[in-house]
């Protein structure tokens, strides 16, 4: 066997998959110290299984050729990719000069030339921000869509950009709570926008929270079985256990993000919500299941498990079941494990003297079912 | 992503490194617990009376045992899915676990903690 590090280094890398935070963040992070055993191009313009078609440049020539066609005079100073989004490019737009109402820094969310892990269209996405923002919930404000695949290559949408960060990792203390009283806020304000108001276009809402967490799964279980390179028992088993425990019945449904964390998150310094993003696996459910996914993100970490919840109880949220944000604990780890399969699917062969992105996924994707398995009750034995 | 300190990223990348170790020599040692995965799954699949297609002696001759192992192994998984679901499909979820899918269900639990201790890139694409 080979020399270990310690108990404590391995087990901080394996909080890092168990809190949701993307294994490839912790690889890009160590890239400098890790020399030739790192993949440059893992976690970038990685080929994926299923290639939808060529990617043009983002660059500043490009994207001020595109502006001023479109707007007119404008200056382009930078164009930076940022996040480490699997289904979106992300891109930084920052102006020299403006006109009208254009912000100084736009950003750009554009399809990833490949097939992303999530199956939400840009466009519902786009559609989901656009209806948030009417109902004042705090969301980047879109701007414009554009589905012509000849401007930038991609269809993509521009957004208000903002200054912000989402690195809870910055985050200590007072301006912790405050940031977990701020979340917690605007998550109750979400779940209160009556549901008549929103559409989606999957249909209509479902009767109950209960129907809402069956058509989930069945969604995202379409979704990997359409996907998977290999065949994952486990995976079938956990979610066999979803659609038997299903809970909620008879509880009306709520809007909900779907992945609420602060690294979807923009947050000023001192600890307050600019604005709520990522809005791909938005839909209508249970607010249990946003509580959950905070929770699994690590949104507890910031001030404590209680205090959210209690946060979100005294900003006017729904009631707090407990066996249901265990419910969707399972769900999210199973989900997690569907997505990190995904994945996979797009990774190539190495030969085992670099970081693979595969490695990454196939560990994050065990280390997920492994979660899933324990909170079902399948196994106490079932170790990290 | 923030700056890190470097104390904790060398700590974190010589993890890695062992990580990486580590999977190179799972990769030697990959052929026997594959095997013994597929054993524990056709076993049980033999017991709850479903149908074992591989009768042991295809490819024996094959130098490449790894790649045979991963066949194997994938075949396995594929018909304890496949016998999961449907006896998932089959049971109405009152009352207590049938015998066949309580075996079923345990042997997937098995199966993931071996799959857990086989890392590699070439393992989950079967190739």
């Amino acid at each position: 066997m080979p020399n270990a590090t310690s108990g404590t280094t391995r087990m901080l890398l394996i909080e890092h998959c168990e809190s949701g935070s993307p294994a490839v963040r912790v690889g890009r992070a160590l890239s400098p110290w890790l020399g030739d055993r790192w993949d440059p191009t893992f976690g970038r313009e990685h080929p994926r299984s299923t290639p939808k078609g060529p990617s043009r440049v983002m660059d500043v020539q490009h994207f001020t050729a595109y502006l001023q066609s479109r707007i007119g005079d404008v200056e382009v100073t930078s164009v930076t990719r940022i996040g480490g989004g699997a289904s979106r490019e992300t891109w930084l737009v920052a102006m020299g000069r403006t006109t009208g109402d254009l912000p100084e820094e736009l950003v750009v969310r554009r399809d990833a030339p490949y097939t992303g892990v999530v199956p939400t269209t840009l466009r519902r996405e786009y559609d989901v921000l656009k209806q948030l923002a009417r109902e004042g919930i705090r969301v980047p404000e879109p701007l414009w869509f554009e589905d012509d695949t000849g401007l930038l290559g991609q269809r993509f949408y521009i957004r208000h950009g903002y200054r912000g960060t989402s690195d809870q990792a910055r985050f200590r203390g007072a301006v912790a709570e405050r940031l977990t009283r701020d979340l917690a806020q605007e998550l109750a304000e979400l779940h209160r926008v009556p549901i008549d108001r929103l559409e989606l276009p999957e249909g209509p809402a479902p009767g109950d929270v209960a129907e809402a967490a069956i058509r989930e799964v069945d969604r995202w279980y379409s979704h990997w079985a359409e996907h998977a390179v290999e065949p994952v028992p486990m995976f079938e088993q956990l979610a066999w256990w979803l659609r038997r425990h299903v809970p909620g019945h008879g509880d009306a449904p709520a809007f909900i993000w779907g992945d609420v964390g602060v690294a979807n998150t923009i947050c000023s310094e001192d600890g307050h919500v600019i604005a709520l993003s990522d809005w791909e696996l938005a839909t209508f459910g249970d607010p249990m299941r946003d509580l959950a996914s905070g929770l699994w993100r690590g949104v507890g970490q910031l001030a404590g498990r209680e205090f959210f919840l209690r946060c979100y109880a005294e900003a006017g949220g729904h009631p707090i079941h407990e066996e249901r944000l265990a419910y969707y604990d399972v769900f999210m780890s199973w989900l997690v494990a569907g997505f990190t399969h995904a994945a996979i699917a797009g990774s190539a062969p190495g030969d085992g003297r670099s970081l693979h992105p595969a490695l990454l996924s196939i560990w994050a994707q065990r280390v997920n079912l492994a979660k899933a398995a324990r909170g079902a009750g399948f196994t106490a034995s079932t170790k990290v | 992503m923030p700056a890190l300190q470097e104390g904790f990223a060398r700590e974190q990348a010589g993890l890695m490194l062992s990580l990486l170790e580590h999977v190179r020599l799972r990769l030697e040692h990959e052929v026997p617990l594959l095997i013994e995965d597929t054993r524990d799954v056709e076993r049980v699949l033999r017991e709850i009376g479903e149908p074992v297609q591989h009768d042991g002696s295809a490819a024996e001759d094959d130098s490449d045992w790894l790649s045979v192992a991963r066949a194997r192994n994938r075949d396995a998984s594929a018909r304890l899915q496949t016998a999961l679901r449907a006896q998932e499909e089959a049971w109405a979820g009152d009352g207590p676990v049938p015998d066949q899918l309580a075996a079923l269900r345990s042997v997937t639990v098995r199966q993931l903690d071996r799959q857990r201790s086989i890392l590699g890139p070439g393992y989950a694409l079967g190739t």
